[in-house]
């Protein structure tokens, strides 16, 4: 499988003067293209950090990271930006939507950021808005929709400039069952059926169950990982996740 | 007790917030402090006492230009309390959490309101008797006014007012501060640094028919200010001005509530600047701002409307003056408003000191005509609109030639040579119109009839006379002979003498007793009428270009502390916009075109305003502006 993802040995240290304190530590991880990838693990574990730095709005202390075969590390604050707008979508648990501007103008930000002239901006909408059935509320605000129409904004405006992978920080985290089942499927079906690779952060037993592959963190490092096999329903992949979960929580416990 | 104890310690932790809060509060006092102390400033009592004129009324000058101060500085206090309320509702809800009931969050944020406005009450005095008095400084050096030694000045009627307008905008942000407390619910309050301003989409119509009413109301001030001002009876006291502030402040908060919704929502329709770079985002960002700050922009918008009116004002005064320099004296003393006869008397004085032998003289006498000013100008040109102080029923007086010529060439002025039959008309301090009317007149072969001959005007001169002589309107110059004709015009005869020491104490005694010997005339000399003049000019451009300054100060610490709020505000957005993949070319560009766009929107409102009021007030002058 293409690896689109390649992060070795990678550390993070915070604060200064002697006061130290490491969010990643040594922390190796490869993804390949199509995977829907999961992180868990505890608060602490160092989960919203490995985001940052994939998402390149963070910097390692030492290691590499390659996305698509090029090391955001080394790369200059401008550079990083086009790296950003060309090859990462981003949907976070907040939204991140703005609230001065319709929905329809918030999914084709990043394309006007980029540049991309009006009638190739309206033909990738419609194919995103389709696929998230946004259709009807195009034209509203953000206050003006639910959690879970927000949230599929953030979907599409992710996916709108065709990046090489997608990174959702606890998307669910904000919603109700039933919009978080709406949003998953739809990350799923994204997953599936366009190929997008995706990596999700997430402490939700049942939000990583859609992934077909979860890693999980603690103190900086993995500690385990659970591969989704071939055709195993998501509720025996749900037991796998939560045993697997339960048995972090007793070693912590001993 | 745990109430000041508690609000104390708010006031600490939350230093930076109340920072920018605090000296907002602190430059307001000081700027409405300044503003009205204007009239117990020591450089402006001097002037006034040298000009004769109560300082007092200064104040009631001001009077219309203070209505807007207040407004603004209370804008200010209000707009920096919104912001301080915003950034604070999360620790007041911790408080209700904590079981602290409504009631006393309400009196402990009442509390630290009284207690941050009394502390920036006493700063802002002092700072705005230092400003004022370095202002004074300044402004006394630039127009070369000897200034008394005292320069700092505590104008008791100006802390006391200051005082007085503090308290009752205190105890009102103090109530809508307590209000919003406790009508918020416990739950909004905790999450309220998180939820954004709600945003209002607004129907599209009700927008358009807004517009027009901001429109027809802005229209509608325009029209009553413009009659008020450029009405033969002009009155700054008139009490309609009242009515034209308020109707300029709703009309431009109208305009500003709604005018560029209704324009960026039509260019919202062009495909091609709306999904360009960040175009959408920074227009949404710019109504977003001029929505929730219209207060603030109209404040803004008034005052450099004043700002623009006045300095146009000033330039033009000071041209004025200069023109009036031109009509000085040719020698050192003059005697005016006496009858032909005294003059063998004047003259005998005049020479009578042999330490200061008189050099030159020179008389020249006005004699009354029927000829009216109406009668310069053509039928047609006589219009009642046309400048309202300029009255069509005066008389104009006659000259003779030769005083007349002995007058241009004691001033250096080449001598006007009249054929026989034809007469000159020399304009006075006219407006620049009329004197075209009346050239226009005298190109189509204009005469007039005078004593009963009928002479034709061959030449109006409009370079300025001796101002002392000739009349504001115009006076008519006629040969010698006519002259006989003619009687004298009243008092109408000015003497001049020249002098090889100049000035002469003793000439001015004698002058003064031949007065007082045959009970008219008056006397003044050169320099008397320059010092005159100059004091007219201090007596205009000092409280001018003091309150300009105080203007210029509250303009900009209204649009820099709405700046720096939004700064504040909008760190989130731009972090954002960052992830998305936006380059800080673009956002830094996105962040300049708002900057600049909410610079130029009052900008060229407070231009238009300014157009109406100075066209106004230069049909009121007659077009000299």
């Amino acid at each position: 499988m293409e690896s689109i993802l390649q992060i070795s040995d990678l550390t993070k240290v915070y604060g200064f003067r002697g006061n130290h304190y490491p969010a990643l530590n040594g922390l190796s991880l490869g993804v390949g293209k199509g995977e829907f990838l999961g992180v868990m693990g505890p608060s602490g574990s160092g989960k919203t950090t490995l985001l940052n730095i994939i998402a390149t709005i963070d910097r390692g202390s030492r290691g590499v990271v390659m996305i698509n075969g090029q090391d955001t590390q080394r790369m200059r604050r401008g550079d990083l930006t086009r790296f950003r707008r060309e090859h990462l979508g981003f949907i976070f648990q907040d939204y991140n939507l703005l609230d001065t501007l319709t929905l329809r103008e918030n999914i084709c930000l990043p394309l006007s950021i980029a540049n991309q002239t009006p009638a190739e901006i309206k033909a990738r909408l419609s194919s995103v808005t389709q696929t998230f059935g946004l259709h009807d509320v195009l034209d509203k605000f953000p206050a003006q929709v639910s959690g879970g129409q927000k949230q599929r904004a953030a979907a599409a405006r992710a996916i709108i400039s065709n990046p090489t992978m997608v990174l959702a920080d606890e998307p669910t985290g904000a919603l109700d069952s039933s919009s978080a089942k709406v949003l998953l499927q739809t990350l799923e079906k994204m997953n599936q059926s366009l190929g997008i690779t995706i990596l999700m952060v997430t402490h939700d037993a049942t939000a990583a169950s859609y992934c077909n592959r979860i890693v999980f963190l603690k103190d900086g490092r993995i500690i385990s990982e659970l591969r989704r096999a071939a055709q195993q329903p998501r509720r025996a992949f749900f037991d796998q996740i939560l045993s697997v979960v339960a048995l972090m929580g007793e070693k912590e416990a001993e | 007790m745990i109430y000041l104890k508690l609000a104390y310690r708010n006031m600490r932790r939350s230093l930076r917030d109340y920072a920018i809060y605090f000296f907002t509060i602190v430059l307001s006092v000081m700027i409405f402090y300044s503003f009205n102390s204007l009239k117990d400033q020591p450089v402006m009592v001097e002037v006034c006492r040298q000009a004769g004129i109560e300082s007092n009324i200064i104040a009631v000058l001001l009077g219309f230009a203070s209505f807007f101060v207040a407004f603004i500085v209370a804008a200010l206090v209000l707009y920096s309390n919104n912001f301080i309320i915003r950034r604070r509702k999360r620790e007041w809800g911790t408080y209700l959490l904590l079981g602290m009931n409504q009631g006393a969050v309400a009196r402990m944020l009442f509390l630290e309101t009284l207690g941050v406005g009394a502390i920036a009450y006493l700063l802002g005095i002092v700072t705005g008797v230092l400003f004022s008095g370095l202002m004074s400084v300044l402004f006394a050096t630039l127009l070369e006014v000897a200034f008394p030694a005292r320069i700092f000045t505590f104008s008791l009627y100006s802390i006391l007012l200051t005082g007085v307008f503090y308290t009752l905008i205190f105890i009102g942000v103090g109530i809508m501060g307590s209000f919003s407390v406790s009508r918020h619910s416990l739950a909004s309050l905790l999450v309220a640094n998180r939820t954004n301003e709600a945003y209002k989409a607004r129907n599209h119509w009700v927008t358009v028919m807004l517009g027009i009413v901001s429109l027809a109301v802005l229209g509608f001030g325009y029209w009553i200010g413009y009659r008020a001002i450029a009405n033969s009876n002009f009155n700054p006291m008139n009490p309609v001005f009242i009515l034209v502030a308020a109707l300029m402040v709703v009309g431009s908060f109208g305009f500003f509530y709604v005018g560029l919704g209704f324009v960026f929502s039509i260019l919202c329709r062009i495909d091609r600047f709306r999904w360009k770079g960040l175009n959408t985002f920074t227009m949404q960002q710019i109504l977003k701002k001029v929505n929730s700050n219209t207060l603030v922009l109209t404040a803004a918008n008034i005052l450099l409307a004043m700002i623009i009116t006045s300095v146009v004002f000033l330039v033009a005064f000071q041209s004025l003056l200069k023109q009036n320099q031109a009509g000085a004296l040719p020698y050192a003393y003059a005697v005016l408003y006496l009858e032909p006869d005294d003059v063998v008397g004047f003259d005998a004085v005049a020479n009578a000191n042999p330490l200061n032998p008189l050099l030159k003289k020179l008389a020249i006498t006005r004699y009354l005509t029927e000829v009216s000013s109406s009668d310069l100008v053509l039928p047609q040109d006589t219009d009642k609109n046309d400048s309202p102080i300029l009255s069509f029923n005066d008389s104009c007086s006659a000259v003779g030639m030769s005083e007349y010529n002995a007058v241009r060439q004691a001033k250096g002025l080449n001598p006007v040579n009249l054929d026989e039959g034809v007469i000159a008309i020399q304009t006075g301090a006219l407006s620049q119109p009329f004197t075209e009317k009346i050239q226009k007149a005298a190109g189509q072969g204009l005469s007039l009839n005078l004593a009963g001959s009928s002479y034709t005007v061959g030449q109006v001169v409009s370079e300025p006379f001796v101002s002392v002589v000739s009349s504001s309107m115009c006076m008519l110059v006629v040969p010698d002979e006519a002259v006989a004709e003619l009687l004298p015009d009243g008092a109408a005869t000015t003497l001049m003498y020249e002098y090889a020491n100049g000035q002469d104490p003793i000439l001015e005694e004698n002058l003064l007793n031949e007065i007082n010997r045959v009970g008219r005339g008056y006397w003044t000399s050169k320099q008397e009428e320059a010092a005159n003049l100059k004091m007219i000019q201090v007596f205009i451009m000092f409280p001018g270009l003091f309150v300009e300054i105080i203007l210029l100060l509250a303009c900009g610490s209204v649009l820099g502390l709405q700046q720096l709020i939004e700064t504040v505000d909008s760190a989130r957005h731009y972090q954002g916009l960052y992830n998305l993949g936006a380059e800080d070319r673009q956002i830094h560009r996105s962040i300049f075109q708002q900057v600049t766009f909410y610079f130029f929107v009052p900008v060229a409102l407070a231009i238009l305003h300014s157009l109406v009021a100075l066209s106004a007030f230069n049909k009121l002058l007659g077009g000299r502006l």
